[in-house]
């Protein structure tokens, strides 16, 4: 279990990240729990991927695991070492090791530079490669690893489409060889067509490096085809962790079970009859409700719902839920015949 | 067919102006929509499907930003057609909003963050009727509780940085609502949503129309929308129509070969991860509209193409069956 081979790439335990608000110069006011006792750990090689809506917290957990932002409490333990408290100074040399994919392949990429500065530049913040030739012929390997051609590395990111800047991103992202990647839903500006494109090369990518990901998206059908378990997320706290398959075909938490059904698919014509249509908003994650924060939506809440936040707890081997109804059997579009 | 029609599109052609020279965005669509019956418009990014809704509803440049030729026919139960495209601006005023109305993906860009949405509402509402303001406001919470929108009386008074994104394209819904429309334009309205949110606002539209029979023209990327609400598909691809059959034949038994990979590209929960398995994409990307060869314009992605016939000429829509047409020169071989 403690063994270098199968200790997990990324742990994180009980992360917590609150936001004070309030009016400038006024006493503060109250505090955004953005994120709540988020546990999970990736393994080598996997993909891990955090569903949720928009202000479910997902992409505060990547950017905190990264430590963009300070985290508020919990731990952070990146390749068996706690980074949570790591300075500045003692960070950089761990950063070159986790990487981030941007969502927007148009902002994340500086117009006024070619790809090969783009590409070339995480090689000279971390000193590889000794001289100017042997950058470029990196910055090269790398984006015929993407899919692109050599000579892109002379050109500028507005002569690229979307999922060509995406993949020149990717590239980036991959320069410095790292064992994690947080990928804040990388196709989802991107068209269909293209979208497709560049999930499986993120999934080639991954078989050939050995590359854990975390990949944060709201889109299920899309988590599905890239990760190897999903997480699920609401108003900052997980309501579900479990293997792919098994969160999609047998769910164990009503919101989860919500989400799924939710999902369009072009094969599913008709299906919306049997639709649940959850009512209402996301509540306010400043006054969220007591005990589980989902039961304002749930079709199945109690009464005991409203008293103490539910834990995660194990329902099958790598199945975890927080909700207190056991007796419930929740459905899922897979089991429909349709 | 085109008898019946509510409204009825022939040679619709969009032509831009750019330093390059003209850029065509819309070519030689040509389509109708019957009353309450909902036509999706599918395609990616700059296939022209925006462009043609802002045609129709005259919401482009003037020339010679933007030039537009063909018709847009719009019927008034059984009278005479009126050509939207030549009718004179103020007559035209009367038309958007009234006969037929827009919303749009962005719900916080398309309201005025410096008013209630009840006053957006009742501007709406005396906009295309002889309203008094008491009446008007009625009409605004009248209007706030059928699009689902709790508590309307009190909401009324809201102005839209109060309200989450999905009430506030409740809101635009029922601004869109207050000229009781023949039809409704809705250009990507839950893009910007997130997945519980759509279900809500997609069994809205459909309750909405099922109760007040009017039609839609709903633009939309996502397949799998599609399946949720249109009677009818159009694909567009490069600013023109490549394929167009009732929903449930396109989705099920596609002809044209960017229809059939379109449908394939689309990630389904049924296929969850096998380790292995690869999402079936289409190669290549979507054409610059500022070179469109003289080709068939899906011919570079395409997996089906042969230099003869698909390079030699662009194909024309061919009708296959009742309601079923393609432009596909190929399409007979491919679906053998």
């Amino acid at each position: 279990m403690t063994t270098a081979v199968d200790r997990p790439v990324l742990e994180v335990l009980e992360l917590r990240k609150h936001f004070p608000i309030g009016r400038l110069l006024s006493r503060q006011r109250g505090m955004v729990r953005a994120v709540e006792d988020v546990s999970f750990s990736i393994a080598r090689g996997e993909v891990l991927s955090l569903v949720g809506e928009s202000g479910s917290g997902k992409t505060t957990v990547g950017r905190t695991v990264m430590r963009l932002i300070e985290p508020t409490g919990g731990q952070i333990r990146f390749r068996g070492e706690d980074i949570t408290h790591l300075s500045r100074r003692a960070l950089r040399p761990v950063r070159r090791h986790m990487q981030l994919v941007f969502q927007d392949p148009f902002s994340s990429l500086n117009p006024r530079q070619t790809v090969e500065t783009i590409l070339s530049t995480p090689l000279r913040v971390h000193k590889v490669g000794s001289s100017h030739a042997g950058r470029r012929a990196l910055v090269e390997d790398a984006l015929r690893r993407v899919g692109l051609f050599a000579a892109a590395a002379d050109r500028f990111p507005h002569e690229f489409s979307g999922g060509q800047r995406q993949r020149i991103g990717i590239a980036r992202a991959l320069m410095l060889e790292p064992d994690l990647l947080v990928a804040d839903e990388p196709v989802s500006a991107l068209d269909v067509s293209v979208q497709a494109q560049v999930v499986n090369l993120l999934l080639d990518l991954r078989d050939q490096l050995q590359l854990s990901m975390l990949f944060i998206a709201h889109d299920l059908a899309l988590v599905g085809a890239i990760s190897d378990r999903v997480a699920v997320l609401y108003l900052g706290r997980l309501v579900e962790i479990a293997p792919t398959t098994a969160l999609f075909s047998s769910p164990r938490h009503p919101y989860t079970e919500a989400l799924l059904s939710a999902v369009t698919d072009p094969g599913r014509a008709g299906a919306a009859a049997a639709r649940i249509i959850l009512q209402g908003d996301l509540p306010s994650p400043i006054a969220p409700p007591s005990g589980c924060a989902f039961r304002t939506r749930c079709r199945y809440a109690v009464a005991a719902c409203a008293e103490a936040v539910p834990p995660l707890r194990v329902r099958a081997p790598g199945h975890f839920a927080a909700c207190i109804r056991d007796d419930l059997s929740l459905s899922s579009p897979l089991a429909d015949p349709a | 067919m085109s008898g019946a029609a509510l409204l009825d599109v022939r040679g619709l052609s969009v032509r831009f102006r750019s330093d390059a020279g003209p850029v065509a965005a819309v070519e030689e669509m040509s389509f109708s929509i019957m009353p309450g019956e909902t036509l999706a418009l599918v395609g990616e990014s700059s296939s022209g499907k925006s462009v043609t809704a802002l045609a129709i509803m005259r919401l482009l440049a003037p020339p010679p930003s933007c030039v537009i030729d063909g018709q847009v026919h719009l019927h008034d139960a059984g009278r005479t057609a009126t050509d939207l495209l030549s009718l004179p601006e103020p007559a035209m005023r009367r038309v958007r909003g009234g006969k037929i109305a827009m919303i749009f993906q962005e719900p916080m860009t398309s309201l005025n963050p410096v008013t209630s949405v009840g006053a957006q509402i009742a501007e709406a509402v005396q906009e295309h009727a002889e309203a008094s303001p008491r009446t008007a406001w009625g009409r605004a919470v009248e209007l706030l509780d059928l699009v689902g929108i709790p508590d309307a009386r009190r909401r009324v008074h809201d102005y839209p940085h109060h309200l989450s994104g999905g009430m506030r394209q409740r809101a635009m819904i029922a601004i869109a609502l207050a000229g009781q429309p023949r039809l409704l334009i809705a250009d990507e309205p839950t893009t910007a949503l997130d997945v519980t949110i759509q279900a809500q606002i997609l069994d809205l539209l459909r309750r909405l129309q099922r109760d007040t029979g009017m039609a839609m023209l709903f633009i939309t990327h996502n397949l799998g929308v599609v399946a949720e609400i249109a009677d009818r598909v159009l694909v567009m691809y490069a600013g023109q129509v490549v394929e167009e059959a009732p929903a449930q034949v396109l989705l099920r038994a596609p002809l044209m070969p960017y229809t059939s990979g379109l449908i394939r590209s689309v990630p389904r929960l049924a296929a969850a991860r096998t380790p292995g398995v690869r999402l079936a994409a289409i190669a290549g990307n979507i054409p610059d509209p500022r070179d469109r060869s003289a080709a068939c314009t899906f011919s570079p992605r395409c997996a089906h193409m042969l230099p003869e016939p698909c390079l030699r000429e662009r194909p024309p829509m061919e009708v296959v069956a009742p309601a079923h047409g393609v432009r596909c020169a190929r399409w007979r071989e491919i679906a053998a």
